[in-house]
C-alpha cells in the first residue's frame, strides 16, 4: 500500500505530520454514519481528505479540511459542521496521536510507516481533552 | 535407481496433495480477487500472460514440487507454524458488556445534564454529547419504560500489556444488557 499523506497537527510552534492511523475525523464520520463520498484523488490519500488539527488550551480542534466530494465540489469544515466553519472541538475523539519530528534517522524505504525520526510526540487525548503529552527521543542505536 | 523412483513417487504424492490444497483454497477465494489483480496490473489480461499464468507457471511449479518436495514440505510446516503463532497474537475477544461492568443508573435528563459539552472557544454546540447529540437522540428513542439506563466501563486486556477501556451508556432490561451508546474507547499505549 502506498504511504498515506499524513494529517497535520499544529502544536505550539510546531507543524507536525501525524503517523498513519491518526485520523480523529474518521471516528466522527463512523460514529455518526455521515461520511460524504470523498473523491479519492490519489493512492496516497485513500480517505479522500486532508485534515488539519490544533492543540490549544489542552484541547484538540479541527481547524482545516481539504477535499472534494462527488458531484458536490470542494469540501471544507463547513461541509461536515455547517455551523462551525472555522474550528471544531473534537470531543468525540479518544486515542493517542503520535507525530514524528526532526531529522529522518532511518527510512523503511517504501511505505514510511516505520520511518524513524529524531523525536516522537505522543498526545494522549480523552474525549477531546489532551490529558498527557510525551516526547520520545530516538537514536539509531535502539533500532 | 530404486531410491530415485521412491523419491519421485513421494514427490508425486506431495504434488497431488499440493494440487488438492490449491483447489480447496481457490474455491474459498472470491473472483473479486482476480478482478482486483487485473485492475492493478492490466497486462495480466494479455493472452501471452494468461497462457503463462494458467499453464506454464503451474507446470513449472509441479516439476519443482516433484523434484524438491522436501523443501516444499519444510516450507509448508514453517508456514503452518507461523500462521498459528500469528493467529494467537491477533485474536481479540468480541466486545461485550456484562452486569459487572455497570456503574450507575441514570435517568435521561440526568445523563443529558452531565454530558453537556462546553468549550471556551465556542467550538461545539452546548447540548448533551455536543456534535453527537443527534446520535444520542436516535439512541434513546428506543428506550422503553421497562428499560433502565446505566453507565458502564469495560476494561479489556490487549496484547503487549495494553488495556482497552470502553465507556458509555447501555439499556438494561431485567438482567438483559441491551443496546449501548459509546462515549469513550481507548487502548492505552505501552509505557517506555
Amino acid at each position: 500500500m502506498t504511504a498515506q499523506d499524513p494529517e497535520i497537527l499544529l502544536y505550539k510552534e510546531h507543524r507536525l505530520k501525524m503517523r498513519y492511523g491518526c485520523e480523529p475525523l474518521a471516528d466522527y464520520l463512523k460514529i455518526t454514519e455521515t461520511s460524504p463520498m470523498f473523491v479519492i484523488s490519489s493512492t496516497g490519500l485513500w480517505r479522500g481528505y486532508m485534515a488539519t488539527w490544533e492543540i490549544k488550551n489542552e484541547r484538540l480542534y479541527l481547524v482545516g479540511l481539504d477535499g472534494e466530494i462527488y458531484e458536490q465540489g470542494p469540501a471544507s469544515i463547513a461541509t461536515i459542521f455547517p455551523d462551525y466553519p472555522d474550528r471544531v472541538f473534537a470531543h468525540w475523539y479518544s486515542g493517542t496521536l503520535s507525530a514524528p519530528q526532526g531529522e529522518l534517522l532511518k527510512s523503511d524505504g517504501m511505505f514510511g510507516f516505520d520511518d524513524i525520526y529524531e523525536r516522537d510526540f505522543y498526545f494522549e487525548v480523552e474525549r477531546g481533552a489532551v490529558v498527557e503529552i510525551r516526547m520520545r527521543k530516538n537514536s539509531l542505536a535502539e533500532f | 535407481m530404486i531410491y530415485l523412483a521412491w523419491y519421485l513417487t513421494i514427490g508425486l504424492v506431495v504434488l497431488a496433495g499440493a494440487t488438492l490444497q490449491y483447489f480447496r483454497e481457490k474455491r474459498r477465494q472470491s473472483d473479486a480477487l482476480e478482478d482486483v489483480l487485473d485492475i492493478l496490473d492490466p497486462s495480466r489480461k494479455k493472452p501471452v500472460n494468461r497462457t503463462l499464468n494458467k499453464f506454464l507457471v503451474p507446470l513449472l511449479s509441479g516439476i519443482w514440487i516433484v523434484i524438491a518436495w522436501p523443501i516444499v514440505l519444510l516450507l509448508e510446516v514453517k508456514k503452518e507454524f507461523f500462521r498459528k503463532e500469528e493467529s494467537a497474537v491477533i485474536e481479540i475477544p468480541e466486545f461485550k458488556i456484562t452486569s459487572d461492568d455497570l456503574l450507575e443508573r441514570f435517568s435521561v435528563p440526568q445523563v443529558e445534564e452531565r454530558e453537556r459539552v462546553n468549550d471556551p472557544l465556542g467550538a461545539v454546540p452546548d447540548v448533551a454529547f455536543g456534535f453527537l447529540h443527534e446520535a444520542w437522540k436516535s439512541f434513546i428513542k428506543d428506550l422503553t419504560p421497562e428499560d433502565e439506563l446505566w453507565s458502564f466501563l469495560v476494561r479489556e486486556e490487549r496484547p503487549h500489556g495494553r488495556e482497552k477501556r470502553t465507556a458509555g451508556y447501555v439499556f438494561v432490561r431485567g438482567k438483559e444488557i441491551g443496546r449501548n451508546f459509546l462515549t469513550f474507547s481507548k487502548v492505552s499505549v505501552r509505557d517506555f
